[in-house]
C-alpha cells in the first residue's frame, strides 16, 4: 500500500497524495493570502502556497487539527497549485489532498531524534 | 556472621522440619527450616513469594552462601544485620561481594566461616571475570575522568568566548563534543555550523547511490567522546546536495545495528535496516520496512 503512494518533497517537507480529510481536521483561515505549511525556526523561511498567484479557478485549503499550529493536510481543488520556499525550487503539485509529513534525522550529539527544519 | 548463627542455634534445638521465620522489613521475610541434624537453610520470601533455592545453607561450623537468587536479597540481609562483614556492591558492570578476607564476584556455592571469610577457593574462570570487571570499571572510571576534565576545559574557553564575543579566538570545533550541557553545545553549533563540523572530522564511505538525479553518501563519522573506553564513538549521517540551491549538508541517521532477533523490538525505531543510501533515506522519510519511496518530485 505505502510502495504505490504518490509523494513530492520539497525540503523538509513531504507530501503525501491521499483520499479524503478525516473529520477530525479543522479548515484553517489563509493569512496574508498565503497557506504557509511550515517554518523554519530562526530563518524566517517557510513553505507556502500563495493564493495570488493561483489561476482563478484554483484554491487552496489547509487542514489541522485544533491544537496544530500549522496544516497537517492540505486540499488543492480546480487544478494545480505551487508550493514555494526560499531555498527550494517550487514544485507544483496536482489537485488533490494531501497529508504533510516531516523529515526526521538523527542527532548523534545529543543522541536523540528530532524534526529536520529548513 | 554472628546472628546466622544464632538462628541456626535456635532451629536445631528443634526437631526436623521446624520451620523460623524473622521479618527483615515490612515485605520481607527471612525463613530458617530445619532440613536435618546438621542442616538448617535460610529462604527468603519477598511480597508473599518464596524462592525455591535457599539463600544460604548453615552447617555448625560454616554456611554456604548458593548465589542462586538475586544479589539483592544477600544486600538486605546485609543491611539488616544477618550477614555482617560481607558486602555487597554493584559497581558500573557487575556485582562485587567482599570478604574480610578476599573479594570476588559472586559464584554459586561460596563457603563461609562465622567469622565471614571465605573458605572456597575461587575458581579460575571466576577470578578471571572478577579481574575483566575491575579493568572494564577502571577504564571506565578514567574515560569519565577525562570526560568531565575536557567538559570543564571546555566551559572555560566558553565562558571566555561568551565574554569577549570572540568565538574564533577561544573556542575549537571539536569543543562541541567535549560540553556535556546541550545548550552550550548549540551555542557552539551555532557559531561554527554543523556541516562546517562534521567536515573537518575523519569519515568512512559506507556507501554511494543516486536516486532520482540527486546524488547522496552514507558516511560513519568518529565522534569524539572522552567518556567511551576508545574515546570515540560511531556516528552515521547522510550527505546530500541541496537539489536546488547545490549546497552540501550533512544529516545524522542511526547507526547500522545486526538487527535484534525475531520477536526482540528492543531498538526497533532507531536504527537503519541497512548500511545503504536507501535505508538511511527510507528511514529519515519514515517509509515502513525500510523501503525508501522516491519522491515524484524532489526539490
Amino acid at each position: 500500500m505505502e510502495g504505490t503512494q504518490v509523494r513530492y518533497q520539497q525540503g523538509d517537507v513531504i507530501l503525501t497524495l491521499t483520499d479524503n480529510i478525516p473529520s477530525s481536521q479543522h479548515n484553517i483561515v489563509d493569512c496574508d493570502n498565503k497557506v504557509v505549511i511550515a517554518e523554519g525556526e530562526g530563518t524566517g523561511h517557510h513553505h507556502r502556497f500563495e493564493l495570488d498567484k493561483l489561476s482563478p479557478e484554483v484554491s487552496v485549503q489547509g487542514w489541522k487539527k485544533r491544537w496544530d499550529e500549522f496544516p497537517t493536510m492540505v486540499q488543492i481543488t480546480g487544478g494545480s497549485a505551487t508550493l514555494y520556499h526560499e531555498e527550494h525550487n517550487p514544485i507544483n503539485l496536482p489537485g488533490g489532498v494531501y497529508q504533510i509529513t516531516f523529515v526526521r534525522e538523527m542527532d548523534h550529539i545529543s543522541r536523540r531524534e528530532r524534526r529536520v527544519v529548513d | 556472621m554472628n546472628n546466622l548463627l544464632r538462628f541456626y542455634d535456635t532451629v536445631m534445638k528443634e526437631k526436623v522440619g521446624y520451620i523460623h521465620t524473622y521479618g527483615i522489613n515490612t515485605c520481607k521475610h527471612a525463613i530458617f527450616i530445619k532440613m536435618s541434624n546438621k542442616q538448617v537453610n535460610m529462604y527468603i520470601s519477598a511480597y508473599a513469594s518464596t524462592d525455591n533455592n535457599p539463600l544460604i545453607k548453615l552447617y555448625d561450623n560454616h554456611l554456604i552462601i548458593t548465589a542462586k537468587t538475586g544479589a539483592w536479597h544477600y544486600k538486605d540481609l546485609e543491611r539488616h544485620g544477618l550477614m555482617m562483614n560481607i558486602h555487597w556492591r554493584w559497581e558500573r558492570n557487575g556485582n562485587i561481594v567482599t570478604f574480610p578476607n578476599v573479594e570476588t564476584i559472586p559464584f554459586v556455592y561460596m563457603k563461609v566461616s562465622y567469622n565471614s571469610s571465605l573458605l572456597t577457593k575461587i575458581p579460575k574462570k571466576i577470578q578471571k571475570a572478577y579481574d575483566d570487571l575491575i579493568e572494564t570499571n577502571r577504564q571506565e572510571r578514567n574515560a569519565a575522568s577525562r570526560s568531565n576534565y575536557h567538559n570543564k576545559q571546555a566551559m572555560i574557553r566558553l565562558n571566555e568566548a561568551e565574554q569577549t564575543g570572540d568565538y574564533n579566538k577561544y573556542m575549537r570545533m571539536d569543543d562541541v563534543f567535549k560540553l556535556h550541557n546541550v545548550t552550550d553545545r548549540r551555542n557552539v553549533i551555532a557559531h561554527f555550523g554543523m556541516d562546517t563540523i562534521i567536515a573537518t572530522l575523519d569519515h568512512k564511505l559506507v556507501d554511494v547511490d543516486t536516486v532520482g538525479n540527486n546524488y547522496y553518501e552514507l558516511i560513519e563519522i568518529d565522534i569524539p567522546d572522552n567518556g567511551e573506553l576508545t574515546g570515540y564513538r560511531k556516528g552515521t549521517y547522510l550527505r546530500m546536495v541541496n537539489p536546488s540551491t547545490e549546497e552540501i549538508h550533512f544529516e545524522g541517521v542511526p547507526n547500522y545495528e545486526v538487527p535484534p532477533p525475531p520477536g526482540n523490538r528492543i531498538g526497533w525505531s532507531n536504527r537503519i535496516e541497512a548500511n545503504t543510501v536507501k535505508a538511511a533515506l527510507a528511514w529519515r522519510n519514515d517509509n515502513l520496512g525500510g523501503n525508501y519511496i522516491p519522491p515524484r518530485i524532489l526539490t
